[in-house]
């Protein structure tokens, strides 16, 4: 019974595999293509989404990210502005610049001392903060170099002069805010200069 | 093979289309969800000062130097009016739609007489208000917006902790009247 099976069926077929049949192809080629468009379209909308925004400013060690909330129309900024589901800053009111790391790229720590100098963007008002909850600075309680330069000490014990109280938290951000700023100099934002971190000194 | 590339082909194609699809979406999609977070800490009938300490506060960037209010306006109601008597060294409003979309902004060095005075209305309250009090023009800034709903956004400068009791007296004076 065996043999007579194995006799009966024709070699050639043994060797080449089965070809589906032409319907089931074209549904698995109609599968594949819809997957792509789906998977790829949703995928990549998600990923720009997601990511910074192209027009985020980096000037030194301070990033700004003025995608949300800047009255622009295009669509990606409407849905970035719809993601993040908060009412942002306008660009016209302010726009905050955020440091992680000082000008050498070492991470901001809350045992170390750092000085703060340089020069301002034109800006009515300004104001910095280091971490959550504490206050800061602000250029009405600031005080300036007969330069117009600005000079700030940061860290957790006092300093003479201009004074940013940090605090014990390991991850550790400075917010530089400017509010009405000079909006030609932040459209052309690779022309303004904002002061660099200088780390003074550390504990252990 | 030949068709295997035509489909991956087609499939890119498409996947570029549900990109812009997906984009164009989103604002529609998630329509109401600042609002929504929005309603839940803030009132219709008057500013709720925000403190902006938590992580997740509908109020972004938190600034600690800053005081700030909201006010939710509703304007098939009728228009609104945003304005404080108080004096402080700066301050700054905002309106957003309700899917938080910013309108415009106004600061003390802007405003006439670097007094708080906003008027939130729709074009056609507009015209009407230009016809009933032609007087108000001048001494006011008017947020002229289609948006029927949305939130003004109040905020004051506290230079020192000498200022808090100047800039929450401003605050307490802080009025979004519906006229």
């Amino acid at each position: 019974m065996t043999i007579a099976q194995h006799r009966s069926a024709p070699i050639f077929r043994s060797r080449v595999p089965p070809r589906p049949s032409p319907m089931l192809r074209t549904a698995l080629l109609t599968l594949w293509c819809l997957l792509l468009a789906v998977g790829g379209g949703a995928a990549s909308a998600w990923y720009v989404l997601q990511r910074p925004a192209f027009d985020s400013i980096v000037v030194g060690s301070w990033v700004a990210q003025p995608g949300a909330g800047l009255g622009r129309s295009d669509p990606y900024s409407r849905a970035r502005v719809a993601v993040a589901e908060v009412l942002a800053l306008s660009q016209s009111e302010g726009i905050a610049f955020t440091a992680t790391r000082d000008s050498s790229g070492k991470r901001l720590r809350s045992a170390c001392r750092y000085r703060i100098a340089g020069e301002l963007p034109a800006a009515r008002v300004w104001t910095l903060h280091a971490g959550r909850g504490r206050p800061g600075l602000s250029s009405l309680s600031a005080l300036f170099q007969s330069s117009g330069r600005i000079e700030i000490l940061a860290g957790r014990h006092p300093e003479p002069g201009n004074w940013l109280r940090m605090g014990p938290e390991e991850r550790l951000t400075f917010t530089f805010t400017f509010y009405d700023p000079d909006l030609a100099a932040t459209a052309a934002a690779k022309g303004i200069s904002l002061p660099s971190i200088e780390r003074v000194s550390c504990d252990a | 093979m030949r068709r295997f590339l035509w489909a991956t082909f087609l499939g890119l194609i498409g996947a570029g289309i549900v990109h812009i699809v997906v984009i164009l979406m989103v604002p529609h999609v998630s329509e109401g969800a600042v609002w929504n977070r929005l309603a839940e800490v803030a009132r219709f009938d008057g500013p709720t000062p925000i403190d902006g300490h938590d992580s997740g506060s509908v109020i972004r960037p938190y600034d600690p130097a800053f005081a700030v209010s909201v006010c939710l306006f509703d304007l098939s109601e009728g228009y609104r009016r945003v304005a404080s008597d108080g004096r402080v060294p700066f301050w700054s409003a905002s309106v957003y739609d309700r899917n938080g979309s910013n309108l415009m902004a106004v600061n003390g060095a802007s405003a006439p007489n670097g007094v708080l005075d906003l008027f939130v209305l729709s074009p056609d309250q507009l015209v009407e208000l230009r016809r009933d009090e032609p007087d108000q023009m001048e001494r006011s800034v008017f947020a002229e917006t289609t948006a029927l709903q949305g939130a003004v956004v109040v905020r004051a400068l506290v230079p020192d902790p000498s200022w808090a009791g100047v800039v929450q007296t401003f605050m307490e004076e802080l009025r979004c009247d519906l006229s």
